[in-house]
């Protein structure tokens, strides 16, 4: 089990911390412009002209991680030096605040998730209550509401149903090959999800108060990550203009790509441990806990991943209006093999063995996006709107509006939940700094928690 | 024992801080079956544990067994009833033990008497007693460290003289405070 953790450490730090999103893009809830900055989504866009609707070049700073150290209650150094510090009555020190910031390291976190939010005026500490009575367990704040309990970090179906669709590259090296092909080297890491929840029944009990006989109250632990390097080979042209009545002449792109991806590390995981009613709907204080689960991993060493998928794209372009539609894994395949531990409910050591995951045919992953440039009589606007399937269906709508070397942005979408987004850029002489106002909903304690996000662009 | 492992994830899943305070509410009167929450005196004088067939009391599972509690609060409110022909009166007392002592009636194994008091039900009355108790550091220490122990048992005595009547358990609670982050020093 070391290994595994060791994996999700180096995954975390790698992956976890890679995985990001352009800051201008989150100034827009989210929205992927046409441009080569998407050809990974659709791969049409690598022979786009660049800088039509704008690019997101700046490098993302971490500055969540600056949030971490300034703000006492999510400051876990002390500890370092004295263990005791952290954990003694007046420390500040709140997990929540801390697990809250450390989950998002590239935004600086206004007001991060607390444990003040269970603070009982009338003992001036956070309270939390929990009621055990023989037909069940409430766990509540000091009013009596039931507190949700739900931790995630990432996405825990980070890795899609089809294994050959790898992440994003955290970076590429492109070569151009000429004859509109190209070749382009990444380094993947990500995928990366945990999520820490209650299962259904348990969730029900816990607000209800009430116990079934004979069912299983469980804790649901689950993970994913993956890191690799990948290699594509790509071809995308422009084909001849194509005559739209009424319109104009309309640019045409097609491309396809081919991509291969040598895994390095892979974990899929999904556990839960849990207790057992007997038949009046007690727990039976004798009855041990029940593990049930599997953990899949590979490490280097420890097996490995390959696997290859085509993905292929199409945009078309009049008059500074773009839509396009990318598939990525039109056709793939991919196969890991790795360490599997398994628990069947009746021990709580793993029957260990080597396994293999893979995964091969039509899974295809969906991008529909469309942007279009509106002058107007001071400053210029882009408008523009995207929708996607992969693991689910997100999307978002939002614009840009520039006036001089000012970018101003705002957007709205869905995504895993709502999100909105509100950004502001300034273009400089060979820099850029964007930033952006981002929200989620704090974990825990529920209410909506406000970032910001920043990124420098440098340019020579 | 499967309810610590339980509400031990439910405690990490809650996160919090360290001043943050978790307070256990067990509603002892739940784990005693409807039918069994009156006791019936009969005619004499003696002394009576209630509930516990075999004076070990009744046994609450306290999921946590940790050094980590700074306080509680034990409240026990019944009423008694008068149904004989001659003024029924006594004295009671809330035992308390650790889960290892199966008498919790014998001063001897780790069982300990508080929250004392008398009555005196007339004929045909009824009168409500209570037993509320504040446990800390400078009161009932005793008591709470036997809640510290984790799991314990409690019952009542009673001490009477009468011609028949009954005692019936109206409330039973037992709360404990803890800070889980003084488990870390």
């Amino acid at each position: 089990m070391n290994r595994v953790l060791t994996i999700l450490v180096i995954t975390l730090g790698v992956g976890g911390f890679g995985f990001t999103q352009g800051v201008r893009s989150l100034g827009m809830a989210g929205l992927v412009l046409p441009g080569p900055a998407a050809a990974y989504l659709n791969p049409a866009y690598a022979a786009f002209p660049a800088g039509l609707y704008g690019s997101d070049t700046g490098f993302q700073l971490p500055i969540g991680l600056l949030g971490l150290v300034l703000r006492p209650e999510s400051n876990p150094l002390p500890a370092f030096s004295n263990l005791s510090s952290l954990t003694n009555e007046n420390s500040p020190f709140d997990v929540l605040t801390f697990y809250d910031q450390f989950s998002h390291p590239f935004q600086f976190l206004i007001n991060p998730a607390s444990s003040k939010a269970f603070i009982n005026p009338n003992t001036g500490y956070p309270e939390i209550q929990i009621e055990v009575e023989a037909t069940g367990i409430r766990v509540t704040d000091y009013q009596g509401n039931p507190i949700q309990l739900d931790l995630g970090l990432g996405t825990p179906t980070g890795v899609g149903s089809s294994k050959a669709l790898t992440p994003s590259p955290i970076f590429r090296i492109p070569f151009s090959l000429g004859s509109n092909l190209y070749l382009d080297f990444g380094l993947y890491a990500g995928g990366f999800g945990l999520g820490l929840s209650p299962n259904d029944k348990l969730r029900q009990a816990l607000q209800s108060g009430g116990l079934e006989p004979n069912t299983e109250y469980a804790l649901i632990l689950s993970g994913s990550a993956q890191a690799g390097i990948s290699v594509a080979f790509g071809y995308a042209t422009r084909l001849p203009d194509v005559p739209i009545p009424d319109f104009g002449p309309a640019k045409l792109y097609a491309g396809t790509r081919g991509e291969a991806f040598y895994g390095l590390a892979y974990l899929e995981g999904n556990g839960s441990v849990g207790v057992q009613t007997n038949a009046q709907g007690q727990f039976d204080p004798n009855q041990p806990p029940v593990y049930r689960g599997s953990v899949f991993y590979t490490i280097p060493g420890n097996g490995s991943g390959f696997g290859a998928r085509a993905d292929i794209g199409v945009a078309m372009e009049s008059q500074g209006t773009t839509v396009g539609l990318g598939i990525r894994n039109a056709l793939g395949f991919a196969r890991w093999s790795g360490t599997e531990l398994r628990w069947d409910g009746t021990s709580s050591n793993p029957i260990s063995g080597q396994s293999e995951r893979s995964s091969f045919g039509f899974v295809p992953a969906f991008f529909l996006n469309a942007a279009t440039r509106l002058p107007l009589e001071v400053g210029a606007l882009i408008v523009g709107g995207d929708l996607g399937y992969e693991a689910s269906l997100f999307g978002r709508i939002g614009g840009e509006y520039s006036l001089g070397p000012a970018r101003i942005r705002a957007g709205l979408g869905f995504d895993n939940g709502f999100r909105f987004g509100l950004g502001a850029g300034f273009v400089g002489p060979g820099f850029t700094i964007d930033t952006a106002l981002t929200t989620h909903r704090a974990p825990i304690v529920g209410n909506t928690v406000f970032g910001i996000a920043l990124s420098l662009g440098l340019g020579f | 024992m499967p309810r610590l492992t339980f509400i031990a994830l439910i405690l990490l899943l809650a996160g919090c801080s360290a001043a943050t305070r978790y307070t256990i509410n067990v509603n002892i009167l739940s784990f005693i079956p409807q039918n069994q929450r009156t006791l019936t005196i009969p005619s004499g004088s003696g002394s009576l544990l209630f509930p516990g067939a075999n004076q070990e009391g009744l046994l609450v599972p306290l999921p946590i067994g940790l050094d980590i509690l700074e306080r509680g609060q034990i409240l026990v409110v019944a009423t008694l009833s008068n149904t004989g022909n001659s003024t029924f009166s006594g004295s009671y007392e809330l035992r308390l033990a650790p889960e290892s002592d199966t008498n919790v009636n014998d001063n001897a194994g780790g069982d300990i008497g508080l929250g004392a008091g008398s009555f005196s039900v007339p004929v045909g009355g009824t009168q409500e007693i209570s037993i509320n108790l504040t446990l800390s550091d400078t009161q009932n220490k005793n008591a709470l460290d036997i809640i510290k122990g984790g799991a314990f048992r409690v019952a009542i005595r009673v001490g009477v003289s009468s011609s028949g009547g009954t005692l019936a358990l109206n409330q039973g609670r037992i709360s404990v405070t803890g800070r889980p982050f003084a488990v870390i020093k």
